[in-house]
């Protein structure tokens, strides 16, 4: 059978040279694999950041005594806001998204670089300057705010509220705007890349679904964090220049009326969970794009429903942009608003749902290998399903008058969007380490990493579901509510506190596996896991250009593995059409 | 042994997580609203379908790890079959949104449905870190009030305008928030500086307090909801005469320790008709498990008679805020008391004539 005319060669192109001074090959580069890597490196100094404070506030909770706290009420607080504010924005925005997103988006769809480098390179240092100004907070007058990672005013709208509430909390709110900025000049990027720069043959449902998770991450970002924008901006007048957007007529402080009025604090809930619900979105579907990825890869077989794969994941992006009023629902907002917001709520679940089923289905006849990173996308499902099973009682607006503002919805979402967003980043770099730096990650360390971390978090927050159905609000520095002082309470907090420094400690071996393999780790092929996407047909690392001057044409889809008839168990995108006739069409 | 491993920590989670839930171990606190029990079976509801979804979805993880671990075999070629995926989507779609629009009378009775005309108004106002509790007094019409005429040191802590309006004069104005059981409530959530969030577990009502608006949740506490038990060979005398040894054994055969400093008080008001409104209340600590000296909190019960038979009824229970308002917001709480409508009558008949002799 003839197929040559289906038949595209690989072209030589032409790129712009290879800086050679230190500043412009790894600073100021405009190289997206370096871009990637500094988004990476900042992710990782986030990390050890943001888990120390939650160690911070675990002792705190485990050690508490009236007399004797380990952190007073504002420092607990504070340790909370800018925890889930580092974690939100600093690593689980930019590790799957700027890190893995800006190294290997290009290289799998054949690029040679994103489209605009420039603006790659000031989305990086816009996204810097944005965790130095957050992290200046720790050292200004008054500290960091207290004020939650959702900032709602007129909490964080007023410098009087509590301490905590003066520069650092303009601060907060500065270094939000500015990563808003970060993000929108990023997201266009990916957009823009995704749509004009692909290679030849290498239509949109030939891109792994990595990409595709990257892809429309990338517009789920634009359409949020504009808004997000807005609203911090608005945050910004209402502190620094006394417009009344968010407060209210009649707000007494210190027993004097303030001189505002016509504001609503509702607004500002609407703008931030407008961003705030995607953002779930934005932490966890490059997650579950790298996830499909590496079960394809490890199961040795094509996913299980690529085009409903693909389908869940834009459904996913659209519908998310619906149903922001669940975390509304006992706000004051219209009843009759709520009921549509749940049910629209309830909708997203089916997306979701597929995709768990089809990586069962990709697993299902499978020829499954256990590295560390199959580990960690198989720990990822678990925790999918975990964390997406709450989710369900929460979405139901009658259930959440019970729930709302409990440990179970902390449980709910650092499961779903932080813990499950977690085990992708650890199952991407494990994954991509070889290529990213020609070496492996060591397997043992690897293995033990995956391990202490599935048994710990889950140690850390089932109890903690518990403890939501008990009622037990969250955000509460110390127990003076008399259910709080049952000794089942201290229990579990003194259990869970126990399991998040294991958990916290497991990272800090994952860390210096990092570091260590760099430069010790086994030399790793250009094709270390046999994969079939076109970041495996390049050096390890990568050249410049990505693809050594060649432009790569690509025959076939993305996970043609085990093809009946082919010589090896997989078919590389760039082979051409006859090494696997059976898989052509895909 | 990776995959042997990981099946048996996928097993042991579902069995660690559904088996305390279905043997009800860990649920719910106890509820004593009429809507709350729409709430607690929307819940265990969904309990029972998300957890046998997380139980089957977990085995079949387990099942293809172990299953389909590299022996040397080779792996089936499949895209995909078309059936199991469409019926993926419908059997998901049917089963969330089904779930969620059963839920949704839960919610209609609650927010969608106008209040009684008759329902007993409560005006609930969060401040950091305090709540405070108005009722309309004998005028049944709540006075003015004007964040101008916030005054703490005043105790005016809510610029009720007592001066100048005439229906403010008998408003009564407390720290502890009193309820009639069998009767209609709604409360008027407001906030004068911050989000506050009105939460008592037993009612099943949490909603946020927000400044600038004024929220209504209704709700009605049904006092069959709140009996314990019966006093045997108890005697209005031996109430009376507060002799906490002789409800001892009976309190703490039902798993309520009495603490050396619990207390019997009769309880009685005078009501419509001059009728006598009476009841004992009886009070327990609860010690604080962090600062056993200094922090302790009332368990309060509530001793009827009804007809000759003593029956106690949970009457004390905690208001606290849920919503992060500042640093002292784990410290934001108040007491509730559940009366009778006829005492809760008599009681505020008095106290509003003493605040308008008052003000």
């Amino acid at each position: 059978m003839s197929v040559a005319h289906d038949v595209e060669e690989e072209h030589e192109v032409h790129v712009h040279q290879e800086p050679k001074e230190f500043i412009w090959k790894y600073i100021f580069s405009t190289d997206h694999k370096v871009i990637g890597k500094q988004y990476f490196l900042l992710a990782i100094v986030a990390v050890v950041i943001g888990l120390g404070l939650s160690l911070a506030f675990r002792y705190h909770l485990a050690t508490y005594t009236p007399q004797g706290m380990f952190l007073n009420p504002d420092h607990y607080l504070q340790a909370v806001t800018m925890h889930g504010t580092i974690l939100v924005f600093m690593v689980l925005t930019t590790a799957p998204l700027g890190g893995f997103g800006n190294y290997f988006l290009p290289i799998q769809i054949g690029a040679v670089d994103m489209a605009f480098p420039r603006l790659n390179m000031l989305s990086f240092w816009l996204t810097l300057l944005s965790f130095l100004v957050l992290i200046a907070a720790f050292v200004v007058p008054g500290g960091p705010p207290v004020s939650g990672w959702t900032g709602y005013p007129p909490l964080s709208a007023i410098n009087s509220a509590t301490p905590g509430m003066g520069l650092g909390q303009t601060l907060w709110v500065g270094s939000i705007a500015i990563f808003c900025l970060a993000s929108l000049v990023g997201a266009i990027n990916f957009i823009v890349t995704t749509l004009d720069l692909r290679a030849r043959g290498m239509s949109l449902m030939r891109m792994p679904l990595s990409t595709w998770a990257w892809f429309i991450t990338a517009i789920i970002a634009l359409l949020s964090f504009a808004v997000l924008f807005a609203g911090g901006l608005l945050l910004i007048l209402d502190r620094e220049l006394g417009t009344s957007f968010y407060i209210p007529a009649g707000v007494v402080f210190g027993a004097k009326e303030l001189n505002h009025k016509g504001g609503s604090p509702l607004l500002y809930q609407h703008l931030f969970w407008f961003f705030g619900h995607p953002e779930v979105y934005i932490a966890i579907l490059p997650g579950m794009g790298i996830v499909s990825h590496i079960l394809a890869n490890f199961a040795r077989k094509p996913i299980f429903g690529y085009n409903a794969m693909v389908y869940a994941i834009a459904a996913i992006g659209v519908i998310g942009f619906f149903v922001w009023g669940h975390h509304m629902f006992q706000s004051g907002m219209s009843p009759y608003v709520a009921v549509a917001f749940s049910i629209l709520t309830m909708t997203i679940g089916v997306p979701s749902a597929i995709k768990t089923f089809n990586w069962l289905g990709t697993l299902w006849k499978g020829n499954i290998e256990f590295t560390s990173a199959m580990l960690f996308a198989l720990g990822f499902v678990s925790l999918f399903v975990s964390g997406g099973i709450s989710g369900i009682f929460l979405g139901q607006n009658a259930v959440d008058i019970y729930f709302h503002d409990t440990y179970f919805v902390v449980a709910h979402f650092h499961l779903i969007m932080g813990v499950a967003a977690m085990f992708s980043i650890a199952a991407g770099t494990y994954y991509w380490f070889p290529k990213m730096f020609g070496r492996y990650m060591n397997e043992p360390l690897g293995k033990l990493h995956f391990w202490l971390t599935f048994v710990s978090v889950y140690s850390v927050f089932i109890p903690m579901h518990i403890m939501g159905l008990w009622g037990h609000p969250r955000r509460y520095a110390g127990f003076e509510y008399a259910f709080l002082n049952d000794p089942m309470i201290p229990s579990m907090h003194n259990m869970i506190t126990a399991a998040a420094f294991v958990a916290v400690l497991a990272q800090l071996l994952f860390i210096f596996n990092y570091f260590w393999s760099m430069y010790k780790g086994a030399v790793a092929p250009e094709n270390p896991w046999n994969g079939t996407s076109l970041e495996w047909i390049t050096a390890s690392p990568p050249a410049f250009d990505n693809f050594g001057g060649k432009e790569p044409v690509v025959n076939h889809g993305a996970y043609e593995y085990s093809v009946p008839g082919a010589e090896k168990d997989y078919i590389m995108q760039t082979d051409p059409p006859e090494a696997a006739p059976h898989a052509a069409a895909h | 042994m990776q995959p042997l491993a990981l099946v048996v920590a996928l097993v042991v989670l579902v069995l660690g997580t559904v088996v305390p839930f279905f043997t009800r171990q860990h649920l719910m606190p106890e509820m004593i609203t009429s809507h709350g029990g729409t709430i607690d079976n929307q819940i265990y509801i969904t309990m029972f379908i998300t957890g046998a979804i997380f139980a089957l979805a977990q085995f079949a993880l387990a099942y293809m790890v172990f299953r389909y671990q590299a022996k040397g075999q080779k792996a089936t070629y499949v895209h995909g079959i078309w059936w199991v995926e469409v019926g993926s989507i419908v059997s998901s779609g049917i089963l969330f949104i089904g779930l969620n629009l059963m839920g949704q009378g839960v919610w209609a009775n609650m927010h969608l449905k106008e209040p009684s005309r008759q329902a007993t108004e409560i005006e609930v106002n969060g401040q950091q870190f305090k709540w405070y509790f108005r009722y309309a007094g004998n005028d049944g019409i709540f006075g003015d009030r004007s964040a101008k005429l916030v005054d703490d040191a005043s105790q005016n802590f809510m610029g009720v305008d007592y001066e100048n309006d005439k229906y403010a004069k008998d408003d009564v104005v407390e720290a502890a928030i009193k309820v009639p059981f069998d009767r209609d409530v709604v409360v008027r959530l407001r906030s004068r500086d911050v989000i506050h969030d009105f939460f008592v577990r037993e009612l099943r009502v949490k909603n946020d307090a927000v400044p600038g608006l004024e929220v209504k949740i209704p709700f009605r506490v049904d006092k069959e909801r709140m009996y314990k038990f019966d006093l045997s060979g108890v005697t209005a005398a031996t109430l009376d005469a507060k002799d906490v040894s002789a409800v001892k054994g009976a309190f703490e055969s039902h798993g309520i320790k009495v603490t050396d400093n619990a207390e019997i008080t009769p309880i009685e008001f005078k009501g419509a008709g001059g009728k006598v409104i009476k009841r004992w209340e009886f009070k327990t600590y609860a010690y604080s498990l962090y600062d056993p000296v200094n922090k302790f909190w009332p368990l309060t019960y509530s001793i009827f008679d009804e007809g000759g038979v003593m029956k106690v009824y949970k009457t004390g229970y905690e208001v606290v805020c849920a919503e992060l308002c500042g640093n002292g917001h784990y410290t934001m709480r108040a007491e509730m008391e559940v009366v009778s409508g006829e005492e809760f009558d008599a009681w505020l008949a008095k106290r509003s004539e003493e605040c308008k002799s008052y003000h």
